[in-house]
């Protein structure tokens, strides 16, 4: 009875461990995410015709970064050819989550930060360009803080503090990623 | 209780009296209603009329909220010129004032137009794709109302609506909701909207006017409810200046309205169908105003209804 139990839990380990194989090799957006990331990109490569590609993250690099690269970072080609990167993710608001997306250019500078979704009312504003603005341009060297290189927003702190936190730990996570050769 | 002659009598009289009474009241009532009823209707007229005349525009739009936190607001729009806007025609029930744009005091456009109709039953509204509907109203939803209809530079239909005038503490306006296709600013660089629902407010002050706007930009689709892309606020004033200011303007629609009372009398003639318009965007790669405007062909009667009816698909 014991030797049959430990052949189920070995099949579900197997499965389980398939389906994260098959699903590191390509998107799991919702369809609406989905839509909201392909309208970004085509805006910002000036392109419909691009494709992703997951980045394969080692062990050592998602052992010890703080953000998860693994199924969340890819490679941008337009009409097959580099273009740069991007990362899909989700950071806390107030009471929810929110998604958001980080668009690297190929010297792994950010070319642009988008909130995407965002699911309550308080704190909507670190939606707005202006303040969204102000992450183009840092590179992985940078080390960003809520009120020191990135101004705050009345109304929306947790957000604002939460998206700069996302964003500053994607930069050490990604210059891990580098230096590891991943990249 | 006995009843005599003399109470008999008595009774009677009393009763002719009040009825009598109740007669002059009902009669002053209804006098007073109607004297009042008229007495707003001329200010109603007053404050139509009252937009005669030249001004300095400004128009000034901004986009306000979205729901989607994703979408990037347009910049805003900020325009400016002279305006001439004469009253062409004018009868107890109607008012049309034509608007004349004076761009760098030298050029001349014929602008907007729009229709003031008094307790009007039929109206074109916008529903999308360039297809306008056919409406019929109830006499008794439009009593008392004014019909605003507003026609492009060609004379085609644009947007209306019905509402009353009000004229409290020395304003007078008026306020409606009316769809209508992309406004012209945007019309040609803009498809990720296909509907303006626009709220428009009407002040007038004094010898000054504003049109106020509380737009909603929406996707409108068949069988389904309209999706709220992003709301947009239109801040546009006419301060009044001398008329002598806007001769040039004046003038060129003193030589031209004849040209334009044939294009009217053509749309005019469409509208009469009481059926829904249908209109082609272009003809031969250019719009209707490009074919209007043109000074020295399309001055013919038989050429405007020509090439107006190549636009109206059906």
């Amino acid at each position: 009875m014991l030797h049959i139990n430990k052949l189920k839990s070995i099949f579900f380990l197997v499965l389980f461990l398939g389906i994260n194989l098959l699903s590191a090799q390509e998107s799991e957006w919702p369809p609406v995410l989905k839509i909201k990331i392909d309208k970004v990109l085509e805006k910002e490569y000036q392109s419909d015709n691009l494709t992703f590609e997951a980045v394969e993250i080692s062990q050592s690099t998602e052992k010890n970064s703080v953000s998860k690269l693994s199924n969340n970072l890819f490679k941008v080609n337009s009409a097959g050819k580099f273009v740069g990167y991007i990362y899909a993710s989700q950071a806390p608001s107030q009471d929810e989550v929110f998604d958001y997306l980080v668009v690297f250019n190929p010297k792994l500078e950010i070319a642009k930060a988008k909130v995407l979704i965002y699911r309550e009312q308080h704190g909507r504003q670190i939606g707005s360009v202006r303040w969204l603005n102000q992450f183009e341009g840092v590179t992985v060297e940078d080390n960003l803080s809520l009120g020191k290189n990135i101004d705050g927003i009345s109304g929306a702190t947790i957000s604002a503090n939460s998206m700069t936190v996302a964003v500053s730990n994607l930069l050490s996570s990604i210059k891990l990623a580098k230096e590891n050769g991943d990249l | 209780m006995i009843l005599t002659k003399t109470n008999i009598t008595m009774t009677s009289f009393l009763k002719i009296i009040l009825n009598k009474f109740v007669l002059v009241a009902v009669l002053l009532l209804s006098y007073s209603m109607s004297f009042s009823q008229s007495k707003k209707k001329e200010m109603d007229i007053a404050a139509i009329k009252s937009m005669e005349g030249c001004y300095n525009v400004v128009f000034k739009y901004t986009e306000t909220f979205a729901p989607e936190v994703d979408y990037e607001k347009a910049y805003d729009y900020t325009s400016a010129g002279l305006e001439w806007a004469e009253i062409i025609e004018e009868t107890d029930n109607k008012i049309v004032l034509q608007h004349i744009l004076i761009v760098n005091d030298t050029t001349v456009i014929k602008h907007w137009r729009q229709d003031w109709t008094y307790e009007k039953q039929d109206r074109y509204d916008y529903d999308k794709d360039n297809r306008w509907t056919y409406e019929r109203k109830d006499k008794k939803d439009i009593k008392g109302q004014w019909t605003q209809e507003v026609y492009q530079v060609d004379d085609s239909p644009r947007y209306s609506g019905s509402a009353t005038w009000t004229h409290v503490d020395g304003l007078s306006s008026w306020f409606d909701r009316a769809n209508s296709p992309l406004p012209r600013r945007e019309y040609s660089k803009r498809n990720d909207y296909n509907v303006m629902v626009r709220g428009n407010r009407l002040k007038i002050v004094g010898e000054n006017w504003v049109h106020e706007q509380d737009n909603d930009k929406v996707i409108r689709k068949d069988g389904k409810e309209d999706v709220l892309l992003v709301q947009e606020k239109g801040f546009n004033t006419y301060t009044k200046r001398p008329n002598v200011d806007c001769k040039i303007g004046k003038d060129w629609w003193e030589n031209n309205k004849e040209k334009w009372a044939i294009v009217r009398n053509v749309w005019e003639e469409i509208y009469n169908n009481h059926e829904a318009i249908v209109l082609n965007e272009k003809v031969d790669e250019k719009w209707l105003y490009q074919y209007l405007f043109d000074g020295e062909n399309y001055t013919q009667a038989e050429d405007i209804k020509s090439i107006i009816e190549k636009y109206v698909a059906h």
